[in-house]
């Protein structure tokens, strides 16, 4: 027999808004570009801050182990980065992209790092250039 | 050797799913385009998905890729979308190689033939060469052709 295939509006089932769009994720590293330690704490709690603004609410991932090869000095730099993450309003998103842009940057330049993880829609890239 | 192909045989993927049968039809809003994203950040973006199950050839991907796109209508399923069936060459070493993939899989109660995991190959290699990158392949390509004929030329213009 085929299988049938329903369709069904699980949104509206719920009596959800289906506001939310691609999924936009920040890593936020624990240690610098030669393995010393940062104030992550309190990066976590102003992208929970930015990214709620942006999405409405945000998560942040318990920390997990990772890796950064530092090109400079062939150095491998294990790491527990803490990923946050939200489910972003396009508009609100797309009106507010220079702020998150500046935000990552200063990251980047505040804690010493050679390169910042980021996600959108499921694509990995970074930022290494953290000049304005 | 007969030993180790025994060996490779122990373990199957085997996935039984409704999976598609529902199709959620939430209305979202317009998505926005990552290469723009990625732009307005200054970024670098990475050759691969993050996550390793969108990671081409891992019997993972394969898999899910074989899940999505089997569907039965009574027989043997078939692979869904808007294929055509072609008549490809492959060497026997290949084949063979494809076969042993097949024979890792299950889905449902029904084993994928070695043609359904080629088909499914060859889109994920595809799934990489995008037209843009194509097409600068093949003009670069043009360019060495005109400049090597253009040094083959020269060379028996000396002699």
């Amino acid at each position: 027999m085929a299988a049938q295939t329903k369709e069904i509006d699980i949104v509206a089932a719920f009596g959800g808004t289906g506001d939310y769009g691609q999924r936009f994720s920040v890593y936020i590293p624990n240690k610098d570009q030669a393995g010393e330690p940062v104030a992550q704490k309190e990066w976590i709690d102003s992208a929970l801050r930015l990214l709620s603004e942006i999405g409405g609410g945000a998560t942040a991932m318990p920390p997990v182990t990772g890796a950064w090869l530092n090109p400079k000095t062939d150095k491998l730099i294990i790491e527990e980065p803490v990923v946050v993450y939200t489910y972003v309003k396009p508009d609100v998103f797309v009106e507010r992209l220079g702020e998150l842009a500046a935000f990552v940057k200063r990251m980047g330049r505040e804690t010493n790092q050679g390169s910042i993880g980021l996600e959108f829609d499921g694509e990995f890239f970074t930022v290494e250039d953290f000049s304005n | 050797m007969e030993k180790s192909n025994a060996k490779i045989g122990d373990f199957k993927l085997v996935a039984r799913t409704a999976r598609g049968r529902l199709k959620n039809i939430s209305k979202k809003p317009t998505s926005l385009s990552v290469n723009r994203v990625i732009a307005a950040f200054g970024g670098k973006s990475a050759p691969v998905k993050a996550g390793n199950v969108k990671d081409p050839i891992t019997l993972l991907a394969i898999r899910e890729a074989l899940v999505d796109r089997l569907r039965s209508t009574g027989g043997r399923p078939s692979l869904t979308g808007d294929s055509l069936r072609q008549r490809v060459q492959i060497s026997a070493k290949d084949w063979k190689k494809i076969t042993t993939i097949a024979s890792h899989f299950e889905v449902g109660r029904h084993k994928p033939s070695p043609a359904q995991v080629a088909s499914i190959l060859i889109h994920f290699a595809l799934e990489h060469a995008s037209p843009s990158a194509i097409d600068q392949l093949m003009h670069t390509d043009i360019e060495n052709q005109d400049t090597s004929k253009a040094e083959r030329q020269r060379t028996s213009a000396r002699d």
